[in-house]
C-alpha cells in the first residue's frame, strides 16, 4: 500500500514540470514540434492519472502561491515561481483541466498561455481566445479559491503558518515511516513519533486555530497517512480544550497517529475498493482495530494508551461497534475522543466509495450519533471546538452572500467568522472576515446563516494549507 | 468526683451482668431473675440518691440530667423523672463520669463488649426505671447476644424504648425547649474556660497553654477530627447542637469571633474556620436519610438567621456563597434560607466568588423550592445584581430575565438532561470555565471533570492489558500469543511498581476464572506470560512491605492477602522462608499472621515442608497448621508427632488441639500413653482446652489412677488431667479433684504444690461454672 501511494506522491510535481517545459518549448518552437509535443504528451499522461478518479483538477494561484485542487503546494513554490508570475501577469487565477482534455486543446492553451500579456489583453483576454478556438475542456477562472483561516498578516504570522505547515508535513512523513515499519518489521519507531507529536502539542498550545485549519488537509491517495495526522491533530485540539496534562497529550497524540496502524494488514483492494464492501470484505476490514492492537501490544516501548485506542476506536459509545467490548463494560475516555476525530475526518474526506461530505453535514452526523456512537459530552466539546459549521463550510447568508467559514466562534456555535466569496447584495463583501454574532443597535443580528452550500455546486474551492 | 456514686453504678452493672446470665439460663418469670433485677433496679435508685446532692451534676460529658435548664445551675425541679445517668459503652468497658468500669471485672467487660458489638454505644437509666422495664431490656439484650432472635424476626430494637440508644442510628431531631443536652457549644466553652482559668489544678496541661483565642480553633478542629476518627460521643454532641438552632447560632457566633494566632485579627481566620465547620457539618449529615438531611439543613439555615449580623454575613457571603454548585448539602442549607437571604447569597456568589449564570441558574432550578419561590428569588437576585454597578454582575442579571440560562441551540442546552447528583469534589478551575462555556449542567460538568481527571491519571498499561484480556475472551487474541506475553507482564509489573495491587488481583481473578481458562483447561497456559513477574521474590516482598506498613487489620492488607493467595505457592514460599529466617521477632510474628491468613489452601504446601531438617521450620509448620485449623493438616502433624525435638512435639499437640475434631482428639488421647510425661500432661491439658467432652471418661479414669497411685504418680500428667477436667468436668469430677487435693495435702510427693494449685484452681472453676452448665444442660434437655 505504502509503495503504491508513494508512487503517486510525485505526480503533481511531474505534472507541473511537464507544463513548465511545454510552455518553455512553445516559446521557441512551433506548437507541433516534437519537443513541444513530447512535453504535452507527458503532461497529458500524468494528468490522466488524476482524472481517472476525478472529473477535473484545478491549478490555482492565490497570494502568489500555487494550489493544486485547493491544496497549497509547498515544495513546488520555488521551482514554479515563474509559472505563478506568468499566470498573474495574464490575469489567470485558476485553470481547470476536465476529463477528456485532448492534445489539441492543450496545445492551443499552451500557445495562448505564452502569448504577450498586452497582446492577449488586446485580443479580449485569454479566456475569450480559448472559447473562440473551441477549447472546451480547459476552463479559466471557473473556480473560486477561498483561503479560510489563513489570515497571515505580517511576517510573524506568515512564519507561524509556514512552521505549522512544516510540522504537518513532518508528521505525515513520520506516519508514513511508521506504517512502512509496521508493514516490513511489524514494529514502529515510537520515539520518532513522540518527537513529532511534541511539535504538534507545542504548536497547538501556541496557535490552535492554525492546526484546526491544517486538519482539513486531505489526500485521496495518501488518505491513511493524512487521515492519521488529522485525527491526531483533532484529538489533540479536543484534549487541549479539556485541559489535559502535557504528558497525556503526548501519549494521546502518538496513540491517535497509530490508531489505524492495523490497516497495514488489510489488503489494498479492500481499502481502496470503489463501492460497497461485501460482507466478507467488511469482516476483514473490521479486523484492523485488533490487528493494530496486536502490532502495538507486541512492542515493549509502546504506551498502553496506543494499544487501547487502536483496539477501541470503532467500538462506539454504546459498544455496538467492533470489536466487542461489552465484557469489559467500558471504553477508555480517550478512545471516545479519538472516535469522534476519526469519524469526522473520514466523513469529510474523499473515499474510493463516496465523495467527501460537507463539514456541516459531517457535524450533523456526529451530533445525531451522540449518546449512541459518540460520547455525548465529548460531542458537545467537539461542536464547541469546530462549530456547527466547521471551518471550510460554505454558507449562504441572509443577505444573499455566499461565504466560507473561516473561524469557529466559541461563544455561539451557530455564528462563526466567515469570509464572503461573492459580493453581497448590500455591497458588503470582499476579503474581510465577518463575525456573524455582530448585532445591530436594535439587538438583531446583522447577518445570519440561511443554509449551507456545496462548494462544488458553486465552483468554489476551499484552500488548504498543505 | 463522686466515688460513692461510681461504686454504686459499678454495682448496678454487676447486677445487670448477673441478671443477664440468669436470663440466658432460665425462662421468663423465674424468681432468680426477678430477684436480681429488683436488686439492680434498687441499685439504680440508690445511684440517683447520691446524685441529688449535685455532685454528679458536673456537666461533664458522660452524665446528663434531662429536664434541667443547664448543668449545675439553680435548684432542681420537683419533677425529676427525666433525670438520667448516662453510660457510654466502649469495646471492653463502660465509661461513667470519666471512670472506666469493667476493665478488671471480666464479666462486666464481656458485657460491654457484647453490647458494643450490637451497636449500643450509650445507655442511660432514668430515675423512673422500673424492675419490669429493666428485666425486659436484660432479656432482650441476652437474646440478641445469643441468637439475635429479635433482629432475625425483624422486631424493633428493644433498647430504644427502655433507655438504650444505638448511636449509629441517631438523627437530628428538634430538641425540647429548655432541654439542653451537652453539645458542641458547651464543649468549646468548657475547653475555653479550662484553658483560661489560672491555677486550675485539674487542668494543668490545659492551663499551661497560652491564653490565645487561636486555641479555640484547635478545639473545634480537634472536635471534628475526633468525629472523623469515630468518636460517637463527639458526634452526639454535634447532633445535639444541630438539633437546636439557637445553640448552633451561638456556636457560629463563638467561632466567628475567633482570631488567628498572634496579631492576626483579620476576618480571614474566622471565615476559614466557619467554612471548615460547615464542611464538617455537611460531611456528618450527608449520610442521613434524605428527609432527615433536609430537615437538618433547615435547622442549620434557621441557625444562620439567628446569628448576629457580622456572623451571618461571614457565613452567608463567604462560606455558603463560595460553595454554590459544589456541594449538595451546602446548596440545601443555602436554599433553606428565606428568599431575601438566598438572593443576597447568590449575589455574593456572582460578585465575590466569580459565580456564573449557569451555577446560579442550576441552583435556582434545584434548590429554591416551588415555582413561586423560585421566581421571587430570581427577581431579587436580578435586583441585587443590577444594583451592584458591577458590569459582569449586571450582564448575568440580564441573562436571568428570560428564565433559566442556556446558550446555543437545543443540543447544547442545559435543559436537555435532568440534573444529576453533584460530587462533593469541586470542579477544577479549567473545567468550571468549560462547563460555563459549554452550558453544561451541574451533573454533566462534574462528569466531564471526573472523566478528564481519570483519563489524565489513568494507568494506561493496565487498561491496555484489560483491553487485551477482553480480546482474548472474545477470541480475537489468544492467551498464547506473543503480544499477550509481552503486554501482560509489562502491565502487571507497572501495577506492582505503582502499588496498584487491586488491579493485579482483579486481573488475576479475571484471568484465572475467565472462559479462556475453561477453553484451555489449563491455568498455566494463561499464567505463563506473567508468572515470572508475579513470582518474583522482589515483587512479593514489595507486597509484604506494603502490608506491614499499613498493618494487617487494614482493608488494603486484606486485599493483598487475597492477592498473595491468588499468586499461590510462590508467595507461600517467600513468606514461609521469611518466617524461618527473619531474625526480628516482630516481623516474624507478622509473617506468621500473614501466612495464617492464606488459609486452608496452604495445607498441601505446609505438609510438604513438615519433614524439613531444621526443628524450628517444622515447629513453624506445626504452628501454622494449627492456626489454619484445617483437618487436612492432621496427617502432616501426625508425621512429626514423635519428632526428636520436644519443642516441635509441644507445638504439634497445640496444633492438634487448635484443629480439633474427632481425629485430633483420638491422637491426643493416644498421647496420654506417651513415653514422655510432659507430652502426657500437655495432651491432657489440650484435650481440656479443646473441650473434648468425649475424653472426659478417659481423663477421669487417669485421674482416679493417679489418685490411687502414690509412688508412680506422674505430676505432669496429674496437672494436665486436672486442668482438663476443670474445663470439662461436672460436680462429680469436682468431688474427685477435691479428694485428690486432700490426699496430696497429706503427701510429700514431688511437685506437690504445683499439683495442689492445679487442683484448687480446678475446684474453683468447676464450682463457678456448675451453675451455668446446669442451665445449659437443662436448656438442652428442654
Amino acid at each position: 500500500m505504502v509503495q503504491a501511494i508513494q508512487e503517486m506522491a510525485g505526480g503533481v510535481k511531474t505534472l507541473l514540470q511537464h507544463l513548465t517545459a511545454a510552455r518553455k518549448k512553445a516559446r521557441m518552437y512551433p506548437s507541433d514540434h516534437p519537443y513541444v509535443l513530447d512535453s504535452l504528451r507527458g503532461f497529458l499522461q500524468e494528468l490522466a492519472r488524476f482524472l481517472h478518479e476525478k472529473d477535473d483538477v484545478t491549478l490555482s494561484v492565490a497570494d502568489e502561491e500555487l494550489y493544486f485542487d485547493g491544496a497549497r503546494l509547498i515544495d513546488e513554490q520555488a521551482a514554479f515561481l515563474a509559472l505563478v508570475k506568468d499566470f498573474a501577469a495574464r490575469k489567470v487565477s485558476a485553470i481547470t483541466f476536465r476529463r477528456g482534455v485532448t492534445e489539441e486543446e492543450l496545445s492551443k492553451f499552451i500557445t495562448l498561455s505564452v502569448g504577450k500579456p498586452s497582446d492577449l489583453q488586446e485580443a479580449g483576454g485569454i479566456r475569450t481566445l480559448l472559447e473562440r478556438d473551441g477549447v472546451r475542456r480547459i476552463a479559466l477562472d471557473q473556480k473560486t479559491l477561498v483561503l479560510p483561516g489563513m489570515v497571515a498578516a505580517g511576517p510573524k504570522a506568515r512564519e507561524a503558518v509556514r512552521v505549522s505547515r512544516d510540522i504537518y508535513r513532518t508528521v505525515v512523513q513520520t506516519v508514513i515511516a511508521a506504517f512502512m515499519d509496521a508493514t516490513d518489521k511489524s514494529k514502529v519507531n515510537v520515539s520518532v513519533l513522540e518527537n513529532t507529536v511534541g511539535l504538534v502539542v507545542a504548536g497547538i498550545a501556541r496557535q490552535a486555530d492554525l492546526y484546526l485549519d491544517l486538519s482539513r488537509v486531505k489526500s485521496f491517495h495518501e488518505y491513511t497517512f493524512f487521515h492519521s495526522t488529522n485525527v491526531a491533530i483533532l484529538s489533540l485540539l479536543i484534549a487541549s480544550k479539556l485541559h489535559f496534562g502535557d504528558r497525556q497529550m503526548h501519549r494521546l497524540g502518538v496513540a491517535a497517529l497509530l490508531h489505524d496502524i492495523g490497516k497495514v494488514k488489510t489488503p489494498m483492494e479492500i481499502l481502496d475498493k470503489p463501492g460497497r464492501l461485501t460482507e466478507a470484505e467488511f469482516k476483514i476490514m473490521q479486523k484492523h482495530p485488533v490487528d493494530g492492537a496486536r502490532i502495538l501490544a507486541g512492542q515493549e516501548d509502546v504506551d498502553g494508551l496506543a494499544i487501547t485506542i487502536a483496539a477501541q476506536h470503532h467500538a462506539h459509545y454504546n459498544m455496538t461497534g467492533y470489536p466487542n467490548f461489552q465484557r469489559l463494560g467500558r471504553l477508555h475516555f480517550l478512545s471516545h475522543l479519538v472516535t469522534i476525530a476519526d469519524v469526522f475526518d473520514a466523513l469529510t474526506s474523499d473515499r474510493s466509495y463516496r465523495k467527501a461530505l460537507l463539514p456541516d453535514r459531517a457535524m450533523q452526523i456526529i451530533l445525531n450519533g451522540r449518546g449512541t456512537t459518540f460520547h455525548p459530552l465529548l460531542t458537545k466539546v467537539f461542536v464547541q471546538l469546530s462549530g456547527v459549521y466547521p471551518v471550510g463550510s460554505v454558507v449562504e447568508l441572509d443577505d444573499g452572500a455566499v461565504a466560507a467559514v473561516c473561524k469557529p466562534n466559541p461563544d455561539d456555535v451557530f455564528r462563526p467568522w466567515v469570509r464572503p466569496v461573492s459580493a453581497s447584495v448590500n455591497g458588503r463583501g470582499g476579503n474581510e472576515l465577518i463575525n456573524l454574532s455582530e448585532k445591530a443597535s436594535d439587538g438583531s443580528y446583522l447577518r445570519s446563516i440561511v443554509r449551507s452550500l456545496d462548494p462544488r455546486d458553486r465552483n468554489i474551492e476551499i484552500a488548504s494549507q498543505v | 468526683m463522686p466515688t460513692a456514686q461510681v461504686k454504686k453504678v459499678d454495682r448496678v452493672l454487676n447486677l445487670l451482668v448477673r441478671a443477664r446470665k440468669l436470663a440466658q439460663l432460665y425462662p421468663t418469670g423465674n424468681p432468680k431473675i426477678r430477684e436480681t433485677v429488683e436488686a439492680a433496679a434498687k441499685a439504680v435508685q440508690e445511684s440517683f440518691s447520691d446524685s441529688e446532692d449535685g455532685s454528679a451534676n458536673s456537666g461533664a460529658p458522660g452524665i446528663q440530667f434531662r429536664g434541667e435548664p443547664s448543668a449545675g445551675q439553680g435548684s432542681r425541679s420537683q419533677s425529676e423523672t427525666d433525670e438520667t445517668i448516662l453510660l457510654t459503652v466502649s469495646r471492653d468497658a463502660f465509661q461513667f463520669e470519666g471512670k472506666t468500669l469493667g476493665t478488671r471485672q471480666v464479666l462486666v467487660g464481656q458485657y460491654a463488649r457484647e453490647l458494643y458489638r450490637q451497636g449500643v454505644k450509650v445507655f442511660w437509666f432514668r430515675r423512673s426505671l422500673t424492675p419490669d422495664e429493666l428485666e425486659q431490656f436484660v432479656r432482650a439484650a441476652a437474646l440478641r447476644a445469643t441468637g439475635a432472635a429479635a433482629e432475625r424476626s425483624g422486631a424493633e430494637r428493644p433498647f430504644v424504648h427502655i433507655g438504650f440508644e444505638v448511636i449509629r442510628q441517631l438523627s437530628v431531631v428538634e430538641g425540647d425547649a429548655g432541654a439542653v443536652p451537652f453539645d458542641l457549644l458547651e464543649y468549646l466553652r468548657q475547653r475555653q474556660a479550662l484553658r483560661r482559668r489560672p491555677g486550675e489544678a485539674s487542668g494543668k496541661e490545659l492551663h499551661e497553654l497560652p491564653e490565645d483565642q487561636s486555641e479555640d480553633i484547635s478545639d473545634l478542629l480537634q472536635f471534628f477530627l475526633e468525629i472523623a476518627q469515630g468518636s460517637d460521643e463527639k458526634r452526639q454532641y454535634l447532633f445535639n447542637t444541630l438539633a437546636n438552632p439557637a445553640r448552633l447560632a451561638e456556636t457560629f457566633d463563638l467561632v466567628a469571633t475567633t482570631s488567628g494566632p498572634g496579631e492576626d485579627t483579620s476576618d480571614e481566620v474566622p471565615i476559614d474556620v466557619l467554612k471548615q465547620m460547615l464542611q464538617h457539618i455537611a460531611d456528618n449529615i450527608r449520610a442521613l436519610p434524605e428527609a432527615d438531611r433536609k430537615k437538618t439543613a433547615q435547622l442549620i439555615a434557621q441557625a444562620v438567621l439567628n446569628t448576629d449580623t457580622n456572623t451571618r454575613v461571614k457565613v452567608r457571603d463567604s462560606a455558603l456563597a463560595e460553595q454554590i454548585g459544589r456541594d449538595r448539602i451546602n446548596d440545601e442549607i443555602s436554599g433553606a434560607l428565606p428568599p431575601e437571604e438566598v438572593a443576597r447569597l447568590l449575589s455574593a456568589h456572582v460578585r465575590l466568588h466569580n459565580g456564573t449564570a449557569n451555577t446560579v441558574s442550576n441552583f435556582l432550578e434545584e434548590f429554591t423550592g416551588d415555582e413561586e419561590r423560585r421566581t421571587t428569588v430570581r427577581q431579587l437576585v436580578i435586583e441585587n445584581l443590577v444594583q451592584t454597578g458591577d458590569r459582569r454582575a449586571q450582564k448575568i442579571a440580564g441573562l436571568f430575565k428570560e428564565g433559566p440560562v442556556v446558550t446555543g441551540d437545543d443540543f447544547v442546552s442545559a435543559r436537555d438532561q435532568a440534573p444529576r447528583a453533584r460530587a462533593s469534589e469541586p470542579l477544577s478551575h479549567d473545567h468550571a470555565y468549560l462547563a460555563h462555556e459549554l452550558a453544561l449542567n451541574g451533573g454533566e460538568a462534574y462528569e466531564l471533570d471526573t472523566l478528564v481527571r481519570a483519563a489524565n491519571d489513568s494507568p494506561d498499561l493496565e487498561e491496555a492489558a484489560l483491553v487485551a484480556l477482553n480480546l482474548v475472551e472474545e477470541g480475537d487474541f489468544s492467551a498464547t500469543d506473543r503480544e499477550v506475553a509481552v503486554l501482560f507482564p509489562r502491565a502487571l509489573q507497572s501495577a506492582l511498581n505503582e502499588e496498584r495491587y487491586d488491579f493485579v488481583s482483579q486481573f488475576l481473578e479475571k484471568t484465572l476464572d475467565g472462559p479462556e481458562r475453561k477453553a484451555h483447561q489449563t491455568t498455566l497456559k494463561i499464567l505463563r506470560p506473567f508468572i515470572a513477574v508475579l513470582t518474583s521474590v522482589e515483587n512479593i516482598a514489595r507486597i509484604l512491605d506494603q502490608m506491614y506498613s499499613v498493618g494487617l487489620a487494614h482493608p488494603t492488607s486484606q486485599r493483598l492477602t487475597k492477592l498473595l493467595r491468588q499468586i499461590g505457592e510462590p508467595a507461600y514460599e517467600v513468606v514461609f522462608d521469611g518466617i524461618a529466617h527473619e531474625p526480628d521477632r516482630k516481623l516474624r510474628q507478622f509473617l506468621l499472621t500473614v501466612f495464617v491468613g492464606f488459609g486452608e489452601d496452604t495445607v498441601f504446601f505446609l505438609s510438604r515442608n513438615v519433614e524439613q531438617r531444621e526443628w524450628y521450620v517444622v515447629r513453624n509448620v506445626a504452628y501454622l497448621l494449627g492456626q489454619i485449623g484445617s483437618e487436612t493438616g492432621i496427617d502432616a502433624l501426625e508425621r512429626v508427632l514423635y519428632h526428636a525435638d520436644m519443642r516441635v512435639r509441644r507445638e504439634v499437640l497445640r496444633g492438634l488441639a487448635a484443629i480439633g475434631g474427632n481425629r485430633a482428639e483420638t491422637i491426643l488421647l493416644r498421647c496420654l500413653e506417651d513415653d514422655h510425661p510432659v507430652i502426657q500432661g500437655l495432651a491432657a491439658e489440650w484435650l481440656g482446652v479443646m473441650g473434648a467432652a468425649n475424653a472426659l471418661p478417659v481423663l477421669r479414669e487417669v485421674l482416679d489412677q493417679q489418685h490411687k497411685a502414690t509412688r508412680r504418680r506422674r505430676p505432669d500428667l496429674v496437672i494436665g488431667v486436672v486442668r482438663a477436667i476443670a474445663n470439662l468436668g461436672t460436680e462429680d469430677e469436682a468431688t474427685a479433684v477435691r479428694k485428690l487435693a486432700a490426699r496430696l495435702r497429706r503427701s510429700l510427693a514431688k511437685r506437690r504444690d504445683e499439683m495442689l494449685q492445679a487442683c484448687e484452681e480446678a475446684i474453683a472453676k468447676l464450682e463457678v461454672t456448675d451453675l451455668s452448665r446446669a442451665g445449659r444442660l437443662g436448656k438442652a434437655s428442654n
